[in-house]
C-alpha cells in the first residue's frame, strides 16, 4: 500500500515538473521567436528608410546568431544589391534557394541579376534540375523513412506466417524505389555543398594560383563554381565552362557558410 | 677561212664588248656606313667582332680604334666586296669595305661602343653607337683545354616583374674540329617559372679563348610566377662527337688529338656521347605593385598597342556587332585577356575567342586578336570603347590602353506611331495603338517582411540527432526481430520435449499399483517405444521389440522382459487376453519397472 502511494507521488512530482519544463520552454520560445520578429522588423525599417548598410549589419547579425532563415537571406540580398555589390547580392538569393528552392522573389532577382552581370554557370542535366526543386534536408530524410520502410517490409515478409503477403512485398518493392531514388538525389545534392559564388566584379580563374599564371575563364560576378580545394589564398575550383582553375579566396565565397 | 680563225674572231669580238661594257660601269653615286656587332651579349674574354660596312665608298681612311673602359676593341682589318648590277641600261657596280674589329670583354655590364667618325671619299661621316652586354658567364671550367663542348644559360636581365616575358637563350658550345652531333632537346629545369616550348635551334660559328667553336642556340621564353629568387637550371645537353682513340704511350691531351689528320676516320676514332651541362643562373623577381593597379588589369606585363575594329556599322537593336580588339607588341601574351568594355551600359557582351599571330620564335612579341560579340540593347551611335590594362616593366607602372570609339548606326527600339484607317461612310479613326512589349525588369523584387523559421545549411546526415533517429528506429527494428526469432522454437525440440513429458506421465502411471494388465502393458511399451525413439530419433510408430533390442546392449533378462512387454500388449489387445481387468501384481511390476530403468540406463537418457 505504502509502495503504491510513494509511486503515485513520484509520477505526480514528474508530472509537474513537465509541466513546468513545458512552460518554461514555451516561454522561451515565445520571448526568442518575438526577438528574432523585432530585430528582423527593425532591418527590414532601416532598409526602407535608405539606411542600407545598417540594414546589412542588422540582417547579418541575424545570420550570426543562428537565425538565418530564407527570407532574411533574401532581403539581405536585396541590401546587397542596394549597395552596389552584386556579386554578394546573388549569393544571398542562392542562400535563400538553399533554404527554400521556391522562393519566388529571389528567383526572380537572382535571375535578373545574372542578366545584368553575364554570370557564367554550369548547364544543369534534367535529374540536376529535379534534384533542384527540393533541399537536400527533404530528399534525406525521404532516403530515410524510404529506407527503413523497406527494411521493416521484408522483416515482416520473413516472419509472416500467414499465405497473403502480397500487401508486404508492395510495401518493400516501393519502398526500395523510392529509398534509391531518394538516395541518388540526396547525393546529388551533397555535390552541392560545395558550391561556391563569385562575389568579385569580375575574377579571372587562373591555371595555376598565382596572380600572373595564364587565364582559365574569365568569370562575371555571380558566376557558379564547386571548391576542390584550397591551397593558401587560393582555391581549386571547377568552372563553368567545365574546366578547373585557381580562383583567389577573395574573389568568392561558399553558398554554405563553413559556420553554419 | 679555215674553222679556227672562225673561232679566233668570234673571241675577239666577245672580248671587245666585254671591254666596253665594262668601259660603261658606273659606281652607285650614295655612300653609307653602319655598325654592327656579331652578338648583343657575351661574356668575359669571349670576343665579340665590330664590324662598319662601308657602302659605296673609293676612298676609306679607317678611324682610330674605339676606345671603351672594360672593352679591349682591336683593328683586326678589312674586308672588301663588291656587287655589280644592271640598272637603266647601264651596270653599276657597288663596293663595301668592311673593317673588322675584334672586341673583348674585360669585365661585365652594359657598354655602348660609341660613334665612330671615318672619312669616307673626303666627307666625314659617323656610324651609330650600338651596345654590348657583358654577363658573368654560367659555364665554369670552359677555359678546361679538354673540354669538348660546354654550354651556358644566357638571360638578358637579371631582375624582372612577377609575370614578365624574359628571352633566355641556351647555348651549346663544341670544338669546331670535332665531329659531333645533338642527341636530343634540352629541357630547362627549375621551380617558379613557365618556360615557352623551345623551337628548332640555331646554328653558328663563335670564336671564344681564341678556339673555334660550333655554337648551337636554343631559345625560349620563361614567365616568373612567384616574387623572390628564382633558380633557371642547370640544364644539361647530351650530344654525340667522334673522339680519337687514345695512342700508346701517349701523354697528349685529348684534344692535341683532334689536330691529327687521322680524326674522322672511324678506324682511328669513336662515337662518344657528351652531356654538356650548363650552370644555373639566378633571377629576383619583383612582385607587381599593388598602387595604381587597375581593377580590370589581368596580369599583362610588357609593352603593347590597342586597336579595334568593329563590323558591321548598320545594325538594329539585338543584331551583334563583332568586335576586333587587337593587342600587340612584346610580352607575356600567353597570359593577356581580353580588353574590357568601358561602358557596357546598354551593350550585352558574349566571351571573346582569340588568336595569337608571333613575330618570333619563342612567342613573346606578335599580335594577339580578340573577338567578341557586342550586342545594342539600346540605340546606339558609335561603337563600344575598350580598355586594356598592363603593366609596363621598363616604366615600373600600370598603363591603360582605350580605343577610340567607331561611328555606328543602331535601328529600332522605338514603338511605331499609331497608323490611321478610313471606316466607309464615316469619319477617320486612330486604330487602337499596338499593345507595348511587356517591360522588361530593370530593379529588383523588393523586401519579405514576413519572418520566417530559421534554417540550417547543414545537412540531415551531417546531424547527430539524425543519426540518434535512425538509431532508435534500427534499435526498434533489431528488438522486433529478436522478439520474433525467440517466439520461434525448433520443431524437433518441441517433439522431444513432448515425448519425455509423455514418458514421464506414462512412468508416473506404471508406479501407480491400480493399472489393469491392458493399461500397464501398453504403457509400459509406449515408455519402451519413447525411451528408444529419443535415444535413435525414429519414429515411435516404427519402433517394435527388434529395433528396441537393437538400439541397446541388454542383458537376457532385461531383453526377455521387453519381449514378454511387447508381446503381453500385442496379445492383449488383438487377440482379447483373459487377463484384461486383472490387477498387475507388485513383483510383476518391479520387475517390468526395473527392465525400463535397465533400457533407460543402457540408452543414457535419464
Amino acid at each position: 500500500m505504502e509502495r503504491a502511494e510513494r509511486h503515485f507521488h513520484i509520477v505526480e512530482k514528474l508530472k509537474r515538473l513537465c509541466g513546468s519544463g513545458f512552460a518554461a520552454v514555451a516561454v522561451l520560445c515565445v520571448f526568442s521567436v518575438d526577438g528574432h520578429a523585432s530585430d528582423f522588423d527593425e532591418a527590414n525599417q532601416l532598409y526602407d528608410q535608405g539606411k542600407f548598410s545598417s540594414a546589412k549589419q542588422q540582417y547579418e547579425k541575424l545570420v550570426e546568431a543562428g537565425e538565418g532563415s530564407a527570407n532574411i537571406f533574401y532581403n539581405l540580398g536585396n541590401t546587397d544589391y542596394r549597395l552596389g555589390s552584386v556579386g554578394r547580392a546573388i549569393l544571398n538569393y542562392e542562400r535563400t534557394l538553399v533554404l527554400n528552392p521556391r522562393h519566388p522573389e529571389a528567383q526572380t532577382n537572382l535571375w535578373l541579376l545574372r542578366q545584368q552581370t553575364g554570370a557564367r554557370l554550369r548547364t544543369l542535366l534534367w535529374f540536376e534540375r529535379a534534384v533542384a526543386t527540393q533541399t537536400i534536408g527533404v530528399w534525406t530524410m525521404c532516403a530515410a523513412v524510404a529506407g527503413w520502410a523497406m527494411l521493416f517490409g521484408f522483416a515482416f515478409i520473413w516472419m509472416s506466417r500467414g499465405d497473403d503477403k502480397s500487401g508486404l512485398w508492395l510495401l518493400a518493392v516501393t519502398s526500395t524505389f523510392v529509398f534509391a531514388a531518394s538516395l541518388s538525389a540526396s547525393w546529388v545534392a551533397a555535390k552541392d555543398q560545395t558550391l561556391a559564388i563569385v562575389t568579385a566584379r569580375q575574377t579571372d580563374a587562373r591555371l595555376a594560383p598565382a596572380e600572373s599564371a595564364g587565364v582559365a575563364e574569365a568569370l562575371p560576378a555571380g558566376s557558379r563554381v564547386r571548391v576542390l580545394s584550397e591551397r593558401g589564398e587560393w582555391v581549386y575550383c571547377e568552372l563553368p565552362g567545365a574546366g578547373r582553375g585557381w580562383i583567389s579566396q577573395k574573389a568568392l565565397e561558399r553558398v554554405r557558410p563553413e559556420r553554419s | 677561212m679555215t674553222p679556227s680563225s672562225n673561232i679566233f674572231r668570234h673571241w675577239v669580238v666577245w672580248i671587245a664588248l666585254l671591254i666596253g661594257a665594262l668601259g660603261a660601269i658606273g659606281h652607285a653615286a650614295d655612300s653609307s656606313v653602319r655598325a654592327s656587332l656579331s652578338r648583343g651579349i657575351t661574356v668575359i674574354g669571349d670576343p665579340v667582332q665590330y664590324q662598319i660596312k662601308i657602302s659605296g665608298a673609293r676612298r676609306i681612311v679607317p678611324p682610330q680604334d674605339p676606345l671603351v673602359d672594360g672593352l679591349v676593341i682591336r683593328y683586326a682589318g678589312p674586308s672588301e666586296s663588291a656587287i655589280t648590277r644592271f640598272q637603266n641600261g647601264s651596270f653599276f657596280s657597288e663596293r663595301t669595305t668592311t673593317l673588322v674589329y675584334e672586341v673583348v670583354p674585360e669585365k661585365n655590364g652594359s657598354f655602348t661602343i660609341p660613334a665612330v667618325a671615318l672619312e669616307v671619299d673626303g666627307k666625314t661621316m659617323r656610324t651609330e653607337p650600338v651596345a654590348l652586354t657583358v654577363q658573368p658567364s654560367s659555364t665554369p671550367g670552359n677555359n678546361d683545354p679538354d673540354t669538348i663542348g660546354f654550354a651556358e644559360l644566357v638571360m638578358p636581365k637579371k631582375t624582372a616583374y612577377l609575370g614578365e616575358a624574359i628571352p633566355l637563350e641556351l647555348r651549346l658550345y663544341v670544338d669546331a674540329r670535332v665531329r659531333w652531333q645533338p642527341i636530343a632537346m634540352p629541357e630547362i629545369t627549375g621551380e617558379g617559372f613557365t618556360k615557352q616550348k623551345i623551337p628548332e635551334p640555331q646554328r653558328s660559328q663563335a670564336q671564344k679563348n681564341g678556339k673555334e667553336y660550333d655554337v648551337l642556340t636554343f631559345k625560349t621564353a620563361i614567365s616568373p610566377g612567384k616574387a623572390g629568387k628564382i633558380t633557371i637550371g642547370p640544364t644539361e645537353i647530351p650530344f654525340t662527337a667522334r673522339v680519337p682513340r687514345a695512342r700508346r704511350g701517349g701523354q697528349r691531351s685529348l684534344l692535341d688529338m683532334f689536330d691529327d689528320d687521322v680524326f674522322g676516320d672511324p678506324f682511328f676514332s669513336v662515337s662518344q656521347q657528351i652531356k654538356a651541362k650548363a650552370a644555373a643562373v639566378e633571377l629576383t623577381v619583383k612582385p607587381l605593385p599593388a598602387e595604381g593597379k587597375p581593377h580590370d588589369f589581368s596580369g599583362a606585363v610588357g609593352s603593347f598597342q590597342l586597336a579595334a575594329d568593329g563590323n558591321p556599322k548598320h545594325v538594329r537593336v539585338g543584331d551583334p556587332v563583332t568586335m576586333k580588339l587587337r593587342v600587340s607588341g612584346r610580352g607575356n601574351f600567353d597570359r593577356m585577356t581580353a580588353p574590357v568594355i568601358k561602358d557596357p551600359t546598354g551593350w550585352r557582351t558574349y566571351p571573346p575567342s582569340n588568336a595569337f599571330k608571333a613575330d618570333d620564335d619563342v612567342g613573346i612579341s606578335g599580335t594577339k586578336t580578340f573577338e567578341m560579340a557586342v550586342v545594342p540593347e539600346v540605340k546606339k551611335t558609335e561603337m563600344p570603347a575598350f580598355q586594356f590594362a598592363y603593366f609596363d616593366p621598363t616604366a615600373g607602372k600600370y598603363v591603360t590602353l582605350t580605343t577610340e570609339p567607331a561611328a555606328l548606326s543602331v535601328e529600332g527600339g522605338v514603338a511605331p506611331a499609331p497608323a490611321t484607317v478610313s471606316i466607309p461612310g464615316g469619319e477617320t479613326k486612330l486604330s487602337p495603338p499596338p499593345l507595348p512589349a511587356p517591360p522588361k525588369p530593370d530593379d529588383i523584387v523588393g523586401l519579405r517582411y514576413d519572418s520566417d523559421a530559421p534554417k540550417s545549411f547543414v545537412p540531415p546526415y551531417q546531424r547527430r540527432e539524425f543519426w540518434l533517429a535512425q538509431g532508435v528506429v534500427g534499435l526498434v527494428l533489431i528488438g522486433f526481430l529478436g522478439f520474433k526469432l525467440r517466439r520461434r522454437p525448433d520443431s524437433a525440440a518441441l517433439h522431444m520435449a513432448t515425448l519425455r513429458r509423455q514418458k514421464t506421465e506414462a512412468l508416473d502411471r506404471l508406479r501407480n499399483g491400480e493399472l489393469p494388465h491392458v493399461e500397464f502393458f501398453d504403457a509400459a511399451a509406449r515408455v519402451a517405444q519413447i525411451e528408444t525413439a529419443l535415444a535413435t530419433g525414429r519414429s515411435i510408430s516404427e519402433i517394435d521389440a527388434s529395433v528396441v533390442h537393437a538400439s541397446a546392449r541388454l542383458d537376457e533378462t532385461t531383453a526377455g522382459v521387453i519381449d514378454e512387454i511387447f508381446n503381453a500388449r500385442a496379445e492383449l489387445l488383438f487377440a482379447g487376453g483373459s487377463r484384461g481387468d486383472d490387477r498387475v501384481s507388485a513383483a510383476e511390476r518391479e520387475r517390468v519397472l526395473a527392465a525400463l530403468k535397465q533400457l533407460e540406463r543402457s540408452h543414457g537418457t535419464s
